[in-house]
């Protein structure tokens, strides 16, 4: 039981760091109709420099805070540039971000080689703590991240449906011409909405590198989480991602910890379910 | 236009409705078309007659009601399988295959309901029968000397005749035309209604269109549609006269709110310059010649 | 408009234009004959450059797989990756379902072969397994994948390939996981034995060549046409009588099945399989050989297979960094060239048939325009 527990919290850790990929991978496709596949490879980027500012400056805050900003920056760079290049054409921005995988990848490969590295969390955050109730040790790094993942969850929901700008967002969502036909800057929009998401993203590889760990194929291994959670949330459904999160994380985590020699195809079942009985996801829109 | 009882009528909606999340599309639409019937739709934007349309040739399932083809409920069949019972549709929005030549596009069409569309191993260039068959397709319509060009170098007024083609190259019996003359310009629109009125007398038409001078020369009777429901049905004197359909257009209060558009629906190009002049083009009685004694606010 | 020559009026002329026939000779001049020359050749070209071109490609490879090992090991793993790269561009290219998730279809093929050994199949019966059992998954994920379309699609497909590679990594018991498996007996039947070298070689190519012209053919006939009616407006192909989900899971089934074929060719060629064949990045490959060779054309990705499987083998030699440039190959392709390679052999053809049209309508030919 006490195992049972503690799996589920891991799950939940897991799932706050897949929502902070998916939520911006989601958005971003709900707003711009662009399928980032670079998406992952960004949230790799991110936990690779987190790592070498925590190491070079041992503060963790300036870790998340460079990793946060450095590729919210790149996220506004390749919006500026490849995205606007490639103005609207769906199926070649998918291909052109395919190909910055490529580019990414090696990169980091080259700059920071093929081993595995982990961001440990300074002070009290390294260290477990007994939860109540339950009596279970618990990693305290876990316990930071779910709460961050809460935070930021909340965060964005209050943006989304509280202030002006999350209004013009899901409208954009909605109907993308009627939002310009508004008069709003609808290319601000994009940009804002693309940065947002390669913050989140880097952030999260920070969050991630902790836990998961910096290695090669970590970005492959997050966009297929992410594409899972849009595939049973819905493709532009911030609420979608959220619950997509929660059944991909804690999916995952049972399935590795019960079922090991398949766990990496557990994840399917609730995917092919939800193609079968609602193609446009639990939270989508059908396109009729 | 007379059905006797015996005989099924060629189309039949009964009690359609339609819902989306609280808004009500289709609201207790019942029709009847007799066989070889030309029969218009009419209404404001707005009114829920392309969602009509969807439902009939079954883009849409509805939420309640049937849709009957010639006496067989076809409620629960697919699009495809209303074309093969011999329902054909046009889209207001024209639905060609821009990125293919008009030889190309019309084969497709030909090929639709045909075994050998699933043929894997001949080409689709030798079957010479077909082929005839879509040059003379094009021919009827002018469009012979077009059949190499990409369907994207048509004019918009071939566009339309094209889009009615691939309609008729499954033969039809009855024939959903939306918005036929949409975007068109008065040359053209004479164009298309020649085209409509050379139809075959056995094809049954329901056709929307807001173009009052092509429905006046192409349907015999008509439905009017307001906010989903139906106003009134019958022949177009009938509709011409009545008191509803007179406040519906002319009258104070305003028919339609703007932007009520449900989806599905997609306000046409060439209607909205109409609706918002309302006076010269919409109502069945003011462009005509004054059907018996002068209606009242005529301007 | 396009095509050298009018069609006379009432003929259907359907897309490529009709031989013309070199018309009666003009006068005598330098000029004159110049351009009638100019214009024998470019007549000459269009009608014969294919199969001369086929024909020349096909004895350099005979050529190259004479030669020693190495090189023609090179030429057998680029006939593979172009059946699996040609089944992708019919599935992506024609039918509009581009799918991230081949490699993978390819690595069942190959280790549903392995596999089949390790258990005591005989040689061809480890063949039949392997493109059985990739025909069988195709069959069954098929219903699914194709419920959706577009950006759903590549999605789905990606998690596919990836679930795959998933399990040829991690259910050591069944694939031996990171080690991959050798294989050491290929069919033999009487004198037709595979595991001699040339037989290999010639076999490979010539499942090759009718891959290759199957998918042509299929292209050309009315089905191939319906795929690519599906990609332009599947609801006016509903309303025409088409089940278009159906056309579809035709497609993807024989896509899939081709895609096996290519994996189990990839294990006789490379005599092993381990998942790194169905990594992700190779799922990637594959759709920069179909986009760099050209979509829907079937012989432009095959052309992309030859060059990204050289660059793979030969620029990684002397350029660590080659996956950046297969990175940044694509990124320029999809913004200067959408059309790839096979794009710019087109655009070749076409501005000789302009050239031909300008040439023919000069005094002194045909009556002028």
């Amino acid at each position: 039981m006490q195992q049972f527990i503690a799996q589920t919290l891991n799950g939940l850790t897991l799932a706050g760091i897949i929502f902070l990929v998916s939520s911006g991978f989601t958005l971003v496709f709900g707003v711009m109709r662009v399928t980032n596949l670079s998406h992952g490879a960004v949230y790799l980027l991110g936990g690779y420099i987190g790592y070498s500012v925590i190491t070079a400056t041992h503060n963790f805050l300036y870790g998340l805070a460079a990793a946060a900003l450095g590729m919210g920056l790149f996220g506004l760079l390749m919006e500026r540039t490849l995205i606007t290049w490639l103005k609207c054409n769906e199926m070649s921005e998918l291909l052109a971000t395919l190909g910055l995988i490529y580019v990414i990848d090696d990169v980091s490969l080259a700059i920071w080689g093929g081993s595995p590295l982990t961001i440990n969390l300074p002070g009290v955050l390294g260290a477990s703590s007994t939860l109540p109730i339950s009596g279970i040790v618990y990693p305290n790094d876990r316990i930071f991240i779910l709460a961050v993942s809460i935070v930021i969850a909340l965060g964005l929901y209050y943006l989304l449906r509280r202030t002006r700008i999350g209004a013009i967002i899901r409208a954009g969502v909605d109907d993308r011409e009627m939002v310009s036909a508004l008069g709003i800057n609808v290319r601000l929009v994009f940009s804002l909405v693309f940065t947002l998401g390669a913050l989140l993203a880097g952030f999260a590889g920070v969050l991630g590198g902790t836990v998961l760990g910096v290695y090669t194929g970590g970005d492959s291994d997050i966009l297929l989480f992410a594409l899972a959670v849009v595939i049973i949330g819905g493709l532009g459904s911030f609420e979608g991602a959220i619950v997509g999160s929660l059944i991909i994380g804690l999916i995952e985590t049972y399935g590795t910890a019960y079922f090991p020699a398949v766990a990496y195809s557990i994840l399917f079942i609730p995917v092919i379910v939800i193609l079968l009985v609602k193609p446009e996801g639990l939270l989508g829109k059908v396109n009729r | 236009m007379t059905a006797g009882p015996a005989q099924p009528a060629a189309l039949e909606a009964d009690h359609l409705c339609r819902r989306f999340r609280g808004v009500t599309a289709v609201a207790d639409v019942s029709l009847r078309v007799a066989a070889g019937a030309r029969f218009g739709i009419i209404g404001p934007n707005g009114a829920g007659k392309t969602t009509l349309f969807n439902l009939l040739s079954g883009e849409l399932r509805p939420t309640t009601g049937s849709v009957a083809l010639f006496g067989r409920d076809i409620t629960a069949l697919r699009t495809y399988r209303r074309a093969a019972l011999g329902l054909g549709r046009t889209f207001q929005i024209t639905r060609i295959f821009s990125d293919l030549t008009v030889l190309e596009n019309l084969t497709l069409a030909l090929h639709g309901l045909s075994r050998s569309k699933l043929s894997l191993l001949r080409p689709w260039r030798s079957y010479r029968a077909k082929m005839a068959e879509a040059a003379d397709l094009a021919a009827s319509f002018g469009l012979a000397r077009r059949l190499a060009a990409p369907a994207s170098d048509l004019s918009h007024g071939e566009v339309r005749e094209l889009e009615v083609l691939l309609a008729l190259a499954l033969k039809p019996r009855v024939l959903l035309l939306d918005e036929p003359a949409a975007g068109l310009s008065p040359a053209e629109r004479i164009d298309i209604q020649a085209l409509l009125t050379s139809l075959p007398a056995e094809l049954t038409l329901v056709m929307i269109e807001h173009d009052i001078d092509v429905l006046r020369g192409v349907v015999d009777s008509a439905a009017v549609l307001h906010l989903g429901s139906l106003v009134v049905q019958g022949s177009m004197r009938d509709i011409q006269n009545d008191d509803r359909v007179r406040e519906l257009y002319l009258g104070g209060a305003r028919a339609h709110a703007p932007g009520t558009t449900p989806p599905g629906e997609s306000p046409s190009p060439a209607a909205s310059p109409s609706e918002a002049r309302p006076p010269e083009t919409s109502p069945p009685s003011e462009a005509s010649p004054p059907p018996g004694p002068a209606s009242p606010g005529a301007g | 408009m396009t095509a050298g020559g009018q069609a006379p009026a009432g003929r259907a002329s359907a897309g490529r234009a009709p031989a013309v026939e070199i018309p009666p000779a003009g006068p005598g001049s330098p000029a004159g004959r110049g351009t009638r020359l100019a214009l024998t050749a470019l007549r000459g070209s269009r009608r014969f450059g294919g199969p001369v071109a086929a024909v020349a490609v096909g004895i350099v490879l005979l050529m190259l797989l004479q030669g020693n090992g190495f090189a023609s090991t090179l030429v057998l793993n680029m006939l593979v990756y172009a059946i699996a790269a040609m089944s992708l561009d019919f599935l992506g290219g024609y039918a509009g379902l581009i799918s991230l998730g081949q490699a993978g279809f390819l690595g069942v093929g190959a280790y549903g072969v392995a596999i089949a050994e390790v258990h005591f199949f005989s040689p061809w019966a480890a063949v039949g397994i392997g493109l059985g059992a990739t025909l069988a998954l195709g069959l069954a994920l098929g219903i699914v994948a194709v419920r959706v379309r577009g950006v759903s699609f590549v999605i789905i497909t990606l998690a596919m390939g990836q679930v795959l590679w998933g399990l040829a990594f991690q259910w050591v018991g069944l694939s031996e996981g990171d080690n991959g498996i050798p294989l050491t007996i290929l069919p033999s039947i009487g004198p037709f034995d595979l595991n001699d070298p040339l037989t290999l070689r010639m076999t490979v190519l010539a499942v090759f060549a009718v891959v290759a012209l199957l998918l042509v053919t299929i292209v050309h006939s009315p089905f191939g046409l319906s795929l690519r009616g599906v990609r332009s407006n599947e609801t006016r192909m509903a309303a025409l009588g088409y089940r278009t989900g159906l056309h579809c899971y035709l497609a993807w089934v024989i896509a899939v099945f081709f895609t096996g074929v290519a994996g189990v060719l990839y294990i006789f060629v490379n005599q092993l399989i381990s998942p790194a064949t169905m990594a992700f990045s190779q799922d990637g490959l594959l759709v920069i050989m179909v986009v760099l060779g050209g979509l829907r054309s079937i012989w432009g990705p095959a052309l992309g297979a030859v060059v990204i499987v050289l660059f793979q083998q030969e620029l990684s030699i002397y350029l660590n960094r080659w996956q950046t440039v297969m990175g940044l190959t694509l990124i320029a392709v999809v913004l200067f060239s959408p059309g790839g390679l096979w794009g710019l052999v087109r655009a070749a053809g076409r501005r000789r048939d302009a050239l031909i049209a300008r040439l023919e309508a000069r005094p002194g030919k045909r009556g002028g325009p």
